[in-house]
């Protein structure tokens, strides 16, 4: 809790280092301000803004400025008012490509600020797991043997080989010991129990692992493809991936949720703006 | 003085984490559990399996990375290394296409939760004089300007220092915290760490600190920061003082050397300039095991001027300056820059002080500043912030000098660079610790290829039929970071090698082994030796023992390769054609792919930047990974 509590909720607030950078190159209220309707020559700091103002300066002090930091406060504003003004009547933030790009994703942030932050009940996450299962899904696990065959020893015999293994270690069934056939792959046992998805395919690839995925159980099939060359398989069990209750994955589908809400949010905020124009595109 | 001083924050440290500590079930003090556990995973017992993983990596608690934009914290960054689609500091969409074995966070200890902090006007940053100016600037929207005072004061030093006790143990106790949530043995390792920040003159000299350890451990120090010595005689004395303290363990991992003003393998002592002594050797030694050899800003295994033999010695080359942009590179410098003239320079070193201060193995790392640890070129997240995914990336200026724009560290000369590769007995803290203390590890140009070698004097080549041969031959001889004992009469050591392509990834082209020696004159010498090779019916060596080149299935413009070319595993047995008893030598194996499009090559394509983009930017390259070396020592 505490301080720790509070600094992992400001890192996982997107806006707060990027408030930091936009302040200084701008000035939020500069810029929202300066959107108003151009030519106008008069800067007003209103009461609000002045409240807002000595409000964060007495966050930080822990006591309201002096009337010297008030001024100070003030300068500060107009200084950067004027310069954003005068910038965006020269049109320097038109053709400016990471100018447009960090306006457009301080509006977008702005917008977060406005969401209200009601947290979700057990029965709305629980929904959202099960609208979302490919997102929280437990790994599938395999088991299976395999035996390696290498093309580049093989060359154009590797089929034919690979039909008779396939045969003889049907017919040997379980007295097969796979581990003493086919061609050495180092770094590749022979036998796999329960392993995880994601283990295979860091270790034989996609193809190898989605073929896999494919094969009957409870004999020897193949060659199916890897990176590496060719393998004959014999699948004992797929355990498929499942759903977690939501305890065990509790944080993750807030999380998930969360970022789901801000998006909805997002989007009707620009849908909303967007009603404001007429848009014309041309034609192709 | 001043390290007086700092034992004693160390052990007002200690006191206080005991004190909170004491009656939990993690109590420390486990140094013979920690001491067996080291000998139980001994050469040999390594698994059939190398883990790869990033031991250097920004998050936004790093002041720097923190005031550039990055958002994404801890959390975001081992989610992120875990395989989870995050929303990346630009708000894209970001997920790994294989999640990473394991993490280590390395923030910069100096300021370490700056931006944060600053941003929620925390008390304890205000107590310090340039806390509160960077407060006020932050809140009268100077930002920049407050970024920019911030780096002119950390060029000099402890001018620099905001952060107090206090708040770095908050922030350090909430980095331990975070690590040993997502620590979860067996499938992903969260290693505890951080970054020593040393830099004099703008020569980077940066060390990873990684613990073994746990939380209840770690917390019993606070890093040790740039501001408390930027010598790194003191670091490794502050290590070992953490070491005496809690039995636990630690190690350090010097950064890319390239950027260090010829400073990263010099051997003087830093403070006196006087050339290094015995105890120097035998601390370096202790403490730095490895050496990062490739990363974004540059690859340090050596240089096209110190290896002009070596015709694939020109491998992201990023050399015009040193980490401030401030002074330009010269070639005296080189050769304290780059890993194989240290290991050359290593043997010298060990027949004048009888240790060898750099008998390193070899990783590879990010320097990732966003918290995306990423360096698939087609799925590159970047060093930055500013260096996501957009059509604007390749243009931006990674560092910019304040004196001469040559010096600039541009986004062109970076690379989506650097893994670590960790023959491990599992994915555990303790495994892959103990692996990389023994270095038995390689380093990738981020490519998820694997290699293995095994040095021996009983070897024939038939080995590789064993299905188990790892386990065979070793026990015949000594994994990559081992050491050849002297031979006897008549014996000549030979290297058996292995190596896979990354199973999504590209072809071989190539084994390497680079061979280093001290010759009978007390020089060093170097030679690189091609031991196997894809199609090679149809590849012969030429008159100069070297294998023409593998060509290439590279379509530049569309970013795309083929298979066609190359092989999907090698193997190679090479026994020394030169081999003098009476030298010492080292012997390290490079792996090379077939060539590959650069992200650059990529971004071209995915944004259609044809008429922007410079036509000799590199487009194409062969990815690599380097073991680390195994040594003969005749005595």
């Amino acid at each position: 809790m505490g301080w720790s509590h509070r600094l992992r909720t400001l890192v996982q607030e997107p806006i707060v280092p990027f408030l930091i950078i936009g302040a200084g190159l701008f000035g939020l209220q500069g810029v929202l301000d300066a959107m108003a309707p151009k030519g106008d020559r008069e800067i007003v700091v209103s009461n609000d803004q002045a409240v807002a103002m000595v409000q964060t300066f007495a966050r930080t002090w822990q006591r309201p400025p002096s009337q010297q930091e008030l001024e100070r406060l003030f300068d500060e504003h107009v200084r950067t008012e004027v310069f954003v003004r005068e910038a965006m009547a020269l049109g320097l933030d038109r053709n400016d490509t990471i100018v447009r790009r960090r306006l457009r994703q301080k509006m977008e942030f702005v917008s977060h600020g406005e969401q209200p932050l009601t947290p979700p009940s057990d029965q709305q996450l629980q929904a959202h797991l099960e609208a979302h299962p490919e997102r929280f899904m437990s790994e599938p696990r395999f088991s299976f043997q395999q035996v390696f065959l290498d093309p580049s020893r093989r060359g154009e015999r590797l089929n034919r080989d690979a039909e008779a293994l396939v045969v003889e270690l049907n017919q040997a069934d379980a007295a097969a010991d796979p581990s003493s056939l086919g061609d050495p792959l180092a770094m590749a046992s022979a036998s796999w129990q329960g392993e995880r998805r994601s283990e295979l395919l860091a270790q034989f690839g996609t193809t190898f692992t989605d073929a896999l995925q494919q094969q009957p159980q409870g004999r020897w099939v193949g060659p199916i493809s890897s990176a590496y060359g060719m393998h004959l398989v014999r699948v004992s069990s797929i355990t498929p991936g499942e759903l977690p209750p939501l305890d065990q994955v509790r944080e993750g589908v807030l999380r998930d949720w969360q970022d789901v809400q801000r998006q909805n949010h997002q989007e009707s905020y620009y849908r909303n703006l967007l009603a404001r124009y007429s848009v014309r595109l041309p034609q192709f | 003085m001043r390290i007086r001083a700092l034992a004693l924050t160390g052990v007002m440290a200690l006191a206080s984490g005991l004190s909170s500590c004491a009656s939990g079930p993690g109590t420390p003090l486990e140094s013979k559990a920690a001491a067996s556990a080291v000998i139980e995973d001994s050469q040999c017992a390594s698994g059939n399996r190398a883990y790869f993983g990033d031991t250097h990596l920004h998050t936004a608690l790093s002041p720097d990375a923190g005031l550039a934009g990055t958002k994404l914290g801890l959390e975001g960054a081992y989610r992120f290394a875990k395989g989870e689609t995050v929303t990346s500091n630009s708000g894209q969409k970001a997920a790994l296409k294989r999640p990473l074995d394991f993490l280590v966070v390395a923030d910069h200890a100096e300021n370490l939760g700056l931006a944060q902090g600053l941003a929620d006007s925390d008390p304890e940053l205000l107590k310090s004089s340039l806390g509160q100016q960077l407060n006020e600037m932050l809140k009268a929207g100077q930002g920049r300007e407050a970024f920019y005072l911030l780096v002119q004061k950390m060029a000099k030093g402890s001018e620099a220092k905001i952060s107090n006790e206090s708040f770095m143990q908050n922030v350090w106790k909430y980095n331990t915290e975070v690590a040993e949530r997502f620590n979860d043995p067996g499938k992903f390792t969260a290693l505890i760490g951080y970054e020593w920040t040393s830099q004099p003159g703008g020569g980077n000299l940066h060390r990873v600190v990684v613990f073994r350890d746990n939380k209840a451990l770690a917390d019993q120090i606070l890093p040790f920061s740039n501001f408390d010595s930027e010598n790194v005689e003191d670091l490794w004395r502050f290590m070992n003082f953490y070491e005496e303290k809690t039995g636990g363990r630690v190690l350090a991992i010097p950064h890319n050397g390239n950027l260090s003003s010829g400073t990263m393998f010099l051997p003087r002592h830093q403070k006196t300039g006087e050339p290094i002594d015995a105890d120097y050797a035998r601390m370096r030694h202790r403490f730095e095991p490895l050496v990062e050899v490739t990363q974004a800003k540059g690859t340090g295994e050596t240089h096209p001027m110190l290896s002009p033999e070596d015709e694939f010695a020109g491998f992201n080359i990023v050399d015009n300056s040193n980490l401030g942009g401030i002074k330009p590179t010269t070639p005296d410098m080189l050769p304290y820059e780059y890993t194989r003239a240290a290991l050359r320079r290593g043997l010298q070193l060990e027949q004048q002080l009888g240790v060898n201060p750099f008998k390193f193995g070899l990783i590879g790392s990010t320097d990732s500043h966003s918290s995306l640890p990423s360096t698939a070129e087609d799925n590159w997240w970047g060093k930055s912030p500013a260096l996501e995914p957009s059509p604007e990336r390749w243009k931006d200026v990674l560092i910019k000098s304040s004196k001469d724009p040559s010096l600039d560290l541009t986004a062109l000369q970076l690379g989506a660079s650097g893994l670590a590769g960790v023959w491990a007995s599992g994915n555990t803290r303790t495994a892959l610790w103990d692996a990389m203390n023994r270095k038995e590890v390689f380093g990738t140009s981020g490519t998820r290829l694997t290699v293995r070698v095994y040095g021996g004097y009983d070897y024939t080549g038939d080995e590789f039929e064993a299905a188990d041969w790892a386990k065979r031959v070793c026990a015949k001889g000594v994994p990559m970071g081992g050491d050849l004992m002297a031979a006897s009469e008549g014996q000549i050591p030979s290297l058996l090698v292995q190596a896979r392509k990354d199973p999504d990834g590209a072809n071989l082209d190539r084994i390497q082994v680079v061979k280093g020696w001290l010759d009978a004159d007390g020089e060093t010498q170097e030679q690189v030796f091609d031991v196997s090779w894809s199609d090679p019916d149809q590849r012969k060596p030429r008159a100069d023992g070297k294998v023409p080149s593998v060509g290439s299935s590279v379509n530049e413009r569309e970013a795309t390769y083929t298979n066609t070319i190359g092989a999907p595993t090698l193997t190679g047995y090479w026994k020394d054609p030169a081999f003098d008893p009476t030298q010492k030598a080292f012997y390290y194996v490079r792996v090379l792919e077939i060539p590959t499009p650069t992200w650059l090559a990529y971004d071209r394509k995915n944004y259609n930047l044809y008429d922007e983009m410079p036509a000799t930017a590199p487009y194409t390259s062969q990815e690599r990974a380097y073991t680390s070396p195994i040594w003969y020592n005749p005595s």
